[in-house]
């Protein structure tokens, strides 16, 4: 064995001890692993006042997990939600889920309706007519609950901001994000 | 020549057997000594006692079902694995109830109405309560429901299972914890269940957890100091973004690392004589004796 190698497994009951002994100062929902990451995204670079603008919620969910859908097909399942905390400048006029896929765990007997992997939720703001031109951030939240086939994880939430620009009609908008706005 | 050869050979047969006698003694023994005591009860970890109200508003000790062999449950009604032990372990107690088995549900749940509900709905036949965070720290930080304990008579954790687990395991498991009174010295249980060196099961430590600034244990220090200590907390602003004190954020929001090093960092610097250098285990033992 080389010594660089030996050296490192030598280091690693060092490395776990530490590890527990960090990981034992923490309380239990600060331990819940990263199981979903999300973000929200403008379709465009400004926005008007008295407008419509659109946005899209763009999750990840690791793989082996799932998220229930909007529309769980069980009762007793907490369903993904998007909120959006109204401002002065911008409130949330309408959000589409899209459809949950049905997977059979051996948990259940019947399929639930779930997300996996990708997750796009589109999320239309109305931007209040009083709205000056200036930048704004407005705040939300993403709650799901996440389980993988033997196990779920305590519901959680994610904040998102998005940060945007109201300018004046007379500013032509452009389009922004197109990657997550392509169809 | 020959008696040369003898004396030799005797010779080398003596240092041979010494050797072996040595080893023996300084690395054998020593080595099946430690693995006796590591499959010993003495290695297994004494469940953290809690007191809770169960669903049904009475007092639930853990301390009350020591001489019993308990399967402690930290379920929720969202949780669709955790639901589908629910009818294995009504099962369990049912079959060894007259034996010594006391299964214990704590629900992370939200509310009491969902749980009552379900419980009733499911025919539950023990006590079930709904968990808060302390306990849940206690037992280590629940990652993932379900997690269930199985706790010998003795009060000692000999089992761990993330996850729905089969109910032949814990069978399994049960029966060989009901079969002894006092220490269990041979387990033969599943083994990404079982409780070894190695794969310790972590828990909380009450000291910790119950300090009136969380995460820093203040044990060691006198009234006055004590005093000193969340003054100058509560007069440090928290860096994690919170917009409160130190110690504001320590009891509100436990889980912040943010605060906790600061509480520490605080502590170092005004009980221990190295200031920054020395650890808070350092701290207790020096001007805060």
């Amino acid at each position: 064995m080389k010594p660089s190698k030996l050296l490192r497994l030598r280091k690693f009951p060092w490395i776990c001890s530490l590890a527990l002994l960090s990981a034992s100062w923490i309380p239990a929902h600060a331990q819940q692993p990263a199981v979903v990451k999300a973000s929200i995204v403008l379709s465009t670079d400004v926005v008007h006042p008295g407008a419509l603008a659109h946005a899209k919620v763009i999750a990840r969910i690791a793989p082996g997990y799932h998220v229930n859908s909007h529309h769980p097909s069980v009762d007793y399942a907490i369903p993904t939600e998007l909120k959006i905390r109204r401002s002065p400048e911008a409130s949330l006029a309408s959000v589409h889920y899209p459809e949950g896929h049905p997977r059979k765990f051996a948990f259940e007997n019947k399929p639930l309706s779930v997300y996996e992997g990708r997750l796009t939720i589109e999320a239309t703001l109305r931007i209040a007519s009083s709205a000056h031109p200036g930048n704004y951030v407005l705040h939300g939240l993403l709650s799901y609950q996440a389980c993988n086939d033997q196990a779920c994880l305590p519901p959680a939430s994610i904040p998102l901001s998005l940060t945007f620009r109201v300018a004046p009609q007379s500013v032509r908008l452009k389009p922004s994000n197109s990657a997550a706005f392509k169809r | 020549m020959k008696t040369k050869r003898i004396l030799l050979g005797a010779l080398i047969g003596v240092l041979v057997v010494a050797g072996l006698y040595v080893i023996n003694r300084t690395w054998i023994e020593p080595a099946v000594a430690a693995r006796t005591t590591s499959a010993s009860g003495g290695s297994y970890p004494m469940a953290p006692n809690f007191t809770l109200t169960d669903i049904s508003g009475q007092k639930l000790d853990l301390k009350d079902y020591r001489g019993k062999v308990v399967l402690l449950d930290f379920w929720a009604t969202w949780c669709g694995p955790c639901r589908i032990e629910i009818p294995e372990f009504i099962q369990l107690q049912k079959e060894y109830r007259a034996q010594g088995l006391q299964v214990i549900g704590v629900a992370i749940d939200s509310g009491l109405t969902s749980v009552q509900g379900f419980y009733k709905q499911m025919g539950m036949n023990y006590p079930v309560a709904l968990g808060n965070d302390r306990v849940v720290a206690l037992y280590g930080g629940i990652l993932g429901l379900p997690t269930s304990f199985v706790i010998g008579r003795d009060g000692r954790i000999y089992s761990k299972h993330i996850g729905a687990e089969s109910e032949s395991v814990f069978e399994g498991e049960i029966r060989q914890l009901l079969s002894v009174n006092g220490q269990v010295t041979q387990v033969g249980f599943h083994p990404e269940g079982e409780a070894v060196p190695g794969n310790q099961i972590a828990l909380g430590n009450p000291k910790l957890l119950d300090s009136p600034v969380p995460g820093v244990d203040v044990s060691a220090l006198s009234a006055a100091q004590l005093a000193e200590y969340k003054s100058a907390l509560g007069k440090s602003q928290c860096t994690c973004g919170c917009n409160w004190t130190v110690l504001h954020c320590r009891q509100v929001d436990p889980s912040c690392g943010v605060s906790l090093t600061m509480a520490r960092k605080v502590y170092r610097k005004l009980f221990s004589p190295q200031g920054k250098s020395g650890t808070v285990a350092e701290a207790s033992n020096s001007k805060a004796k």
